[in-house]
């Protein structure tokens, strides 16, 4: 397969993770959180955007915040017109109010203030606006941060869902299957999880470094959403694969095998100095261009280099002689999804740990980098 | 109103459990700092904390919740008390106030209450979350990202244990005195010294590594999201028995026996960490009561020190440029030098 062709299909897969997580969050707002959307603004966040509406009930309240919001407007207070004119305090419902059962949608969530960012995850756990209020909703944070600057770590942490459009054309905006919101709804209370698949979500997620408990617990929700969506009373293994694309992809800090060959992650680590902080393309995962090549198939980092590569374009897994277990198969859908700067920045990072054993100065700064990926 | 998720169910973190016990037990500790992981159940642990202090008696109608055996002067103003009695009294749930981050300062301390203001023309107060907090506890997530306006003002009023008000043109003083309970994650801000030392205990958690523990918490989440008012009640009986557990160690708490051998062994163990001032002896000591008093101990050994010291010390170590070892790691091995 050629390069050309072989983007085309990553990006398909991107398109395709977002189009899953507009309907997971069309279903299920208020057990997911919400999404982080990673895009610049252009015609294919629109289109996201366009189609996640799609999905939403007519009814559905979707309130806009801009970053200037003020905290009365947010949280309610004093309506300062209506108050003059009725001579007594009016009291105003806040936006997070006002937009109970529906959707808040930050526009540059890269810039939104820590504070700010922190209250509204606030509310979004505990679900008390302040003065008595209750509301429960979902937050769409729009991210358009290029590496400096990103979400605020308190808000995504409750957010289940992240994806990632910045390496998606418009070309690969097609129509996804179409989804029947009101029908996943009703199902998703009855949607049952096997403690085989509760097993598989908490393992992936200890593996790659994943340490919050928020997130296996969200990507079952997210995998019952799935299975609503598919029309069954069940997850299955496919449901959680997809679930744990959705919420580990993006918040992976460590890659499953450790003990890379010092070959493969000198690669990576080479990519990551050319194409710093996520550049749009992904490194190119061709054997052919000088990558690793016979070293590759034993090897265990190039074999998740290989997997997040190929593992649309081919299904076969890394070992077919072995039967895969459940954990195996949503440790490599997650792994499969990790964006390729990301991917890089966590091979050099194991490639540095082991060179460089003693020395742990740069350890935190190396995770805040990490954490801002996601 | 969907039930909290209950403490009894919160599945292993013993040293974060154990610390908001003895803070419920002794308020006089000086609260809790919960230090750790995104995700580790911090704020569900202390919202957690509120189903199981046992009830307060209040003077009726006083905004700050005061103690009809010592009220405000606020009430001794009002007709609320006669004759230094209070003409009633109602028996109330110990407040857990949530701080906000982003919490505007007259949220904080009160205000101007603007509707008597202009519908009446009165110059009137409308108390604030320190008022709320009055007796209580009070709590703030993301405390290392609290903006330092609030952190000086929290500062100054745990600290004297009463609140002044001097703004709007409002002349206030009333008895803010709570358990400050904070929680955060260290990598995203350090918090102030003064910040700290103002907390009794500081706790470290970590995300469980043990699978089958990670694999019992999301379960637990899962059941309580999908029904929280039949998981709360399956978990009643369970909290109401730790309920009992702080109401009987409240009351033995002052009957624990604090001897000399303990007070030196206290203070041989602050020398040895080269810990500032007296706080960390005397927090170390009541915090040893109060474990103590929990187990149902008559007295203070060394294993409540043991027991407790991290906590009550690890946050008041100075740095030492040679040792780069964590202060848990400091502390154990003062415990193991002094104590054998």
């Amino acid at each position: 397969m050629n390069d050309g062709a072989l983007r085309e299909v990553v990006r398909h897969a991107d398109w395709d993770d977002a189009s899953l997580a507009a309907a997971c969050i069309a279903v299920d707002p208020i057990g997911l959180g919400g999404v982080l959307v990673r895009a610049a603004a252009g015609p294919v966040r629109d289109a996201w955007l366009a189609r996640w509406r799609a999905l939403l009930p007519a009814s559905t309240p979707v309130r806009n915040v801009p970053l200037h919001v003020d905290r009365d407007r947010l949280h309610g207070g004093i309506d300062l017109a209506a108050s003059l004119v009725a001579g007594r305090p009016v009291e105003q419902a806040g936006l997070l109010v006002q937009v109970d059962g529906g959707y808040v949608v930050l526009a540059m969530a890269e810039r939104i203030d820590v504070s700010v960012a922190a209250s509204i995850a606030a509310v979004l756990e505990s679900t008390d606006a302040g003065r008595g209020a209750r509301t429960r909703f979902a937050v769409i944070a729009l991210d358009e941060g290029d590496g400096d600057e990103h979400v605020p770590d308190a808000l995504v942490e409750r957010l289940a869902l992240c994806v990632d459009l910045r390496a998606c054309s418009i070309k690969a905006v097609i129509d996804a299957p179409r989804h029947d919101i009101d029908a996943a709804r009703e199902r998703l209370p009855r949607v049952t999880v096997g403690d085989d698949v509760i097993a598989a979500l908490c393992e992936t997620a200890g593996t790659l470094g994943i340490d919050s408990m928020r997130m296996p617990f969200f990507a079952l929700r997210a995998a019952c959403a799935i299975a609503a969506l598919e029309g069954r009373d069940a997850v299955d293994e496919d449901d959680a694969a997809r679930a744990a694309r959705l919420v580990f992809a993006k918040r992976v800090r460590r890659l499953p095998a450790q003990d890379a060959s010092q070959e493969a992650s000198q690669e990576a680590s080479g990519d990551a100095d050319a194409a710093p902080d996520d550049a749009a393309d992904r490194p190119d995962p061709d054997p052919s261009s000088g990558g690793p090549d016979e070293q590759a198939d034993s090897d265990p980092t190039s074999d998740a280099v290989d997997a997040a590569a190929h593992a649309d374009a081919d299904a076969s897994p890394p070992s077919p002689d072995v039967r895969e277990s459940l954990e195996d198969v949503v440790l490599e859908a997650a792994v499969a999804a990790i964006p390729a700067g990301l991917l890089a920045r966590l091979a050099a990072d194991a490639a540095a740990q082991r060179a460089a054993q003693p020395i742990r100065l740069c350890h935190g700064m190396r995770d805040h980098r990490i954490r801002q990926q996601c | 109103m969907t039930p909290t998720f209950p403490f009894s169910a919160i599945v292993g973190q013993e040293e974060m459990r154990l610390a908001i016990l003895l803070a419920a037990i002794e308020p006089r500790l000086g609260g809790v700092l919960v230090f750790g992981d995104r995700g580790t159940g911090k704020s569900t642990a202390v919202r957690g904390l509120a189903a199981l202090l046992p009830k307060l008696r209040v003077v009726a109608g006083c905004p700050y919740g005061c103690d009809p055996a010592a009220p405000c002067d606020d009430c001794l103003a009002s007709s609320r008390v006669k004759d230094g009695k209070a003409v009633r009294t109602n028996l109330v749930q110990a407040p857990v106030v949530d701080l906000p981050l982003g919490a505007t300062e007259d949220r904080v301390v009160g205000a101007l209450d603007l509707e008597r203001a202009l519908s009446q023309g009165i110059k009137a107060f409308e108390p604030g979350l320190l008022a709320r907090a009055n007796r209580g506890f009070l709590y703030v997530d993301e405390v290392n990202l609290l903006e330092d306006h609030l952190v000086d003002l929290l500062i100054d009023v745990a600290a004297s244990g009463e609140n002044v008000v001097e703004r709007e043109g409002l002349s206030v003083r009333h008895p803010a005195r709570f358990v400050l309970v904070g929680s955060g994650n260290p990598e995203e801000g350090e918090l102030r010294p003064q910040l700290l030392d103002r907390f009794g205990l500081s706790v470290e958690v970590t995300t469980p590594t043990d699978l089958a523990q990670r694999i019992e918490v999301v379960k637990r989440r899962d059941a309580y999201e999908r029904d929280p008012l039949a998981f709360a009640a399956r978990w009643k009986k369970e909290d109401e028995r730790t309920r009992r557990k702080v109401t009987a160690a409240r009351e033995r708490l002052d009957r624990v026996e604090v001897d000399d051998a303990a007070l030196e062994a206290a203070a041989r163990l602050c020398m040895q960490l080269g810990t500032d001032g007296l706080r960390g002896e005397l927090t170390l000591m009541r915090a040893a009561r109060a474990v103590a008093a929990l187990d149902g101990a008559a007295r203070v050994t060394t294993a409540e020190l043991r027991r407790i010291a991290a906590p009550a010390l690890r946050h008041r170590l100075r740095r030492d440029p040679l040792d780069d070892s964590g202060s848990t790691a400091r502390v154990d091995r003062a415990l193991v030098e002094v104590f054998g």
